[in-house]
């Protein structure tokens, strides 16, 4: 008979009970490094460099949490911490834990440092495709937005100069604009004699006067006595009217093309004159080819400090949007979820009077920063602002003598606008801390300092922000600077001239900047979250001109004089072949006209010698004829 | 190796045995719902009880392992349902929200869209796939497996001596 089946498989149920029970026990016994990995995972996914925990303990039944140390490393500089500090205690509601959320109404954050030194990289390995998705997601970033913008702008740009220099002043002179505007002249003034030719032909001045000439001969025959002569002589007095009207427009057509031709000849001189500015062109097109950016003052300036403070800009930015990404403004919480993706999304479906799933009440910091001691609070950081109802709220304060720093933090999404601030001072600083970084602030060894940073963003579309620094005393390591070009502390032989030109140029500005009684930096930040703006000004700008006036004005002139002097013979010799031809065009134009010119003259005092009357002036007694010479003038 | 051999050894001696036929579809049926629903605690609280529910681990081991692959390509449509019951369904809201707010139970992520529509689906395919697990044990008894039995392969595999070790085996344990 068969056995029934029981619904319960009873032999399991202890084995299922052990497994649980083992399962809890590795839980709690291995909770903390568990607990210090899922941190660690998390906080480097939001921060986007590495997050280290250690020696974190947790005591489950009075729920709460230390942490030994908590590094945060710095995602531009991986060598670097943002934050450093430890240790941490927090104090966690435990009701509350077992459905999933994170209350802490008190913290006590200690020996808070910021920009610290890494034993080992904070950089994570790249994930490109998670990377790609993540961007895509996350919109239009205001530090990427930066970085497309400025950061190929604030780097010094010597790379390549040392070939440049040489190879691209070997011009090729038949790509410059005198010869192309020479071989043009050229090419204008060989034309011309035939177009003169043309013109000449058109008058027709041959044909012309050969029939004033045959007009004059039939007015000479003119009978003047008798009674033919009644009728004759004045149809001889209209032909001969008509000649003179025709002689007169013989005349002032020559004069005409005489003009026009002479004009011609006018603007090839003018041309002519033109290619001393073709040459200004070619000396300006051919030393803009020689790589060499230290020619500008801004763009050394922007070279030295433009990358540093881009990098603080980027970093402040950083955590303003990281606070808007994980704190939704009211209306963001209201609003639905986005469509799920491949993971899904977790859908939120807390009670009117429940917490958000994270919120830290109270915090209390105390640190050091260069010395200062410091303190300060944060309040209310959570993950629903509109729930909780107030803003999060970041105050700390330190000093010690003239060393003082205050720093303020809002991010007020408490409503449905977002409304971040920032600000910072700072006073008394070591220049020297001001952390590693590119440029000017990478070669830094000595000077204080004062600062005051502020960086506010309303909504989604207005970003601004202002950054001041004012250093004294300021030491700067040459050859830091130099390293920063790409040269490594180099001797004094064996350089080429380039690489000269570049200890030459660094020394000089380390020389310059430490005479300066202070260095003054200004940034401003503005545009908006999509499209920010980041200008800057300096009072190093003049210093910078000073310094390239005296490294490089000697290498800069006797190239540009090697190259004038190139131009100057090749502009000489195009003009030259052009003052020929104009010469010759000159009295072409002669020779053309004394002819035509001559002979029309002739024609008018022959037309004006003409004489119809008998000798007593008349043909018919008494009637008198008038002058002919009057009818013209000569 | 081991493992599939005995694996698919399980599946052939329990295909073969004189287990009843709906004692193996509700062990596949229940082995379509664990597949289903994405790793979580959710997901290892359905694994122990199906230690302790009686159904046919062999069975329960086979269908998790095809519907795993198989819930691959139904992420997409998971998805949909879970989003769906979870925001556009008001008169279900106040469930999520008694859920969420009681101890332990968010743990489970129901709360996520991907497991809750896996579920859902999971749920949805536990009557159809009993019945089609029972007629097609069935059928295979009735009508392939004299013929199955006849193959080499299978002959090859019974009098291997590692089958021979593994049927003793389950003897002592009977099962």
């Amino acid at each position: 008979m068969k056995k029934a089946l029981s619904f319960i498989r009873w032999k399991f149920v202890v084995p299922v009970g052990l497994f649980i029970a083992a399962l809890v026990v590795f839980f709690v016994v291995f909770l903390d490094p568990l607990l210090t990995k899922g941190l660690e995972m998390a906080g480097a996914k939001v921060n986007g460099a590495k997050v280290n925990v250690t020696s974190l303990r947790t005591k489950i039944f009075s729920g709460q949490i230390r942490i030994g140390r908590l590094q945060v490393a710095d995602k531009a500089q991986p060598m670097k911490n943002t934050v450093d500090v430890g240790p941490l205690t927090f104090q966690l509601v435990l009701p509350e834990l077992l459905k999933k959320r994170v209350i802490i109404p008190e913290a006590a954050v200690e020996g808070l440092k910021f920009n610290t030194d890494r034993a080992t990289s904070g950089a994570l390995p790249v994930k490109k495709k998670e990377s790609e998705e993540k961007k895509k997601d996350e919109g239009p970033s205001a530090v990427s937005k930066l970085t497309e913008k400025y950061g190929g702008q604030f780097k010094l740009k010597f790379d390549g100069m040392k070939t440049d220099v040489k190879s691209k002043i070997d011009f090729n002179p038949k790509e410059t604009q005198v010869f192309i505007q020479g071989e043009a002249l050229k090419q204008k003034s060989a034309t011309l004699p035939n177009a003169w030719q043309e013109k000449m032909q058109s008058l027709n001045v041959d044909a012309r006067l050969k029939q004033v000439d045959a007009d004059i001969k039939t007015i000479r025959a003119t009978p003047t006595s008798g009674v033919d002569a009644l009728k004759a002589v004045p149809a001889s007095l209209k032909k001969l009217k008509e000649v003179k009207e025709e002689l007169g427009r013989l005349q002032s057509d020559v004069k005409k093309t005489k003009t026009d031709l002479g004009s011609d000849i006018q603007s090839l001189r003018s041309d002519l004159k033109n290619l001393e500015n073709a040459k200004k062109k070619d000396l300006d097109d051919i030393l803009s080819r020689l790589n060499l950016d230290f020619f500008s003052p801004k763009k050394l300036v922007d070279g030295l400090i433009g990358g540093t403070i881009l990098a603080k800009v980027q970093t402040a930015l950083h955590y303003v949007q990281m606070a808007r990404t994980y704190m939704p403004s009211k209306k963001e919480s209201e609003s639905l979820p986005p469509r799920p993706r491949i993971k899904g999304v977790d859908i939120a479906f807390p009670t009117m009077a429940a917490p958000p799933a994270f919120w830290l009440k109270l915090a209390s910091l105390s640190g050091s920063f260069q010395d200062a001691t410091a303190s300060g609070r944060i309040t209310d950081l959570n993950t629903d602002p509109s729930r909780v109802g107030k803003p999060t709220r970041m105050d700390f304060s330190g000093n010690k003598g003239s060393n003082a720093f205050t720093g303020n933090i809002i991010f007020d999404h408490v409503t449905d606008v977002k409304k971040d601030g920032l600000s910072l001072e700072a006073k008394g600083f070591q220049v020297k801390d001001l952390g590693g970084g590119s440029g000017l602030a990478a070669a830094l060894t000595g000077g204080t300092g004062q600062a005051d940073f502020a960086l506010s963003a309303i909504g989604e579309d207005q970003i601004g922000g202002n950054l001041k620094a004012v250093m004294t005393g300021v030491k700067v390591d040459a050859a830091a600077l130099l390293k920063e070009v790409g040269l490594e502390t180099p001797g004094t032989t064996g350089l080429s001239a380039q690489d000269k030109i570049k200890v030459d140029l660094m020394a000089n500005i380390a020389k310059a900047i430490e005479k300066m009684p202070s260095v003054t930096i200004e940034a401003k930040l503005s545009g908006t979250w999509s499209n920010p703006d980041l200008s800057f000004s300096s009072n190093l700008d003049n210093e910078f001109s000073r310094v390239i006036k005296e490294t490089v004005g000697g290498v800069v002139d006797s190239q540009k004089k090697e190259v004038e002097a190139k131009l100057n013979q090749l502009m000489k010799e195009k003009s030259g072949d052009v003052e020929k031809q104009i010469a010759a065009l000159q009295s072409k134009l002669t020779d053309q006209f004394s002819g035509p010119e001559k002979n029309i003259q002739d024609k008018i005092k022959e037309a004006a010698g003409v004489n119809l009357s008998s000798g007593d002036n008349s043909p018919i007694p008494g009637v008198k004829l008038p002058s002919l010479d009057k009818l013209f003038k000569r | 190796m081991l493992l599939l051999i005995k694996f698919l050894a399980n599946i052939f001696s329990l295909l073969n045995s004189e287990v009843s036929p709906k004692q193996i579809a509700a062990g596949i049926a229940y082995g379509v719902l664990l597949g289903l629903v994405p790793a979580s605690l959710f997901a290892t609280f359905l694994l122990l009880l199906s230690f302790i529910i009686n159904f046919n681990l062999a069975a329960v081991g086979l269908a998790a392992a095809i519907f795993k692959l198989v819930s691959y390509e139904l992420d997409p449509l998971a998805n949909r349902i879970g989003y769906h019951l979870l925001t556009q369904v008001p008169s279900l809201t106040h469930v999520w929200t008694k859920l969420y707010n009681m101890p332990l139970v968010p743990y489970s992520r129901f709360n996520n869209t991907l497991v809750m529509g896996s579920f859902v689906l999971g749920l949805l395919a536990l009557i159809p796939s009993f019945f089609l697990a029972v007629l097609g044990v069935k059928l295979y008894r009735t009508h392939f497996r004299d013929k199955v039995l006849k193959f080499k392969v299978v002959q090859v595999v019974k009098a291997s001596s590692f089958y021979k070790y593994y049927a003793s085996y389950k003897d002592i344990r009977g099962q």
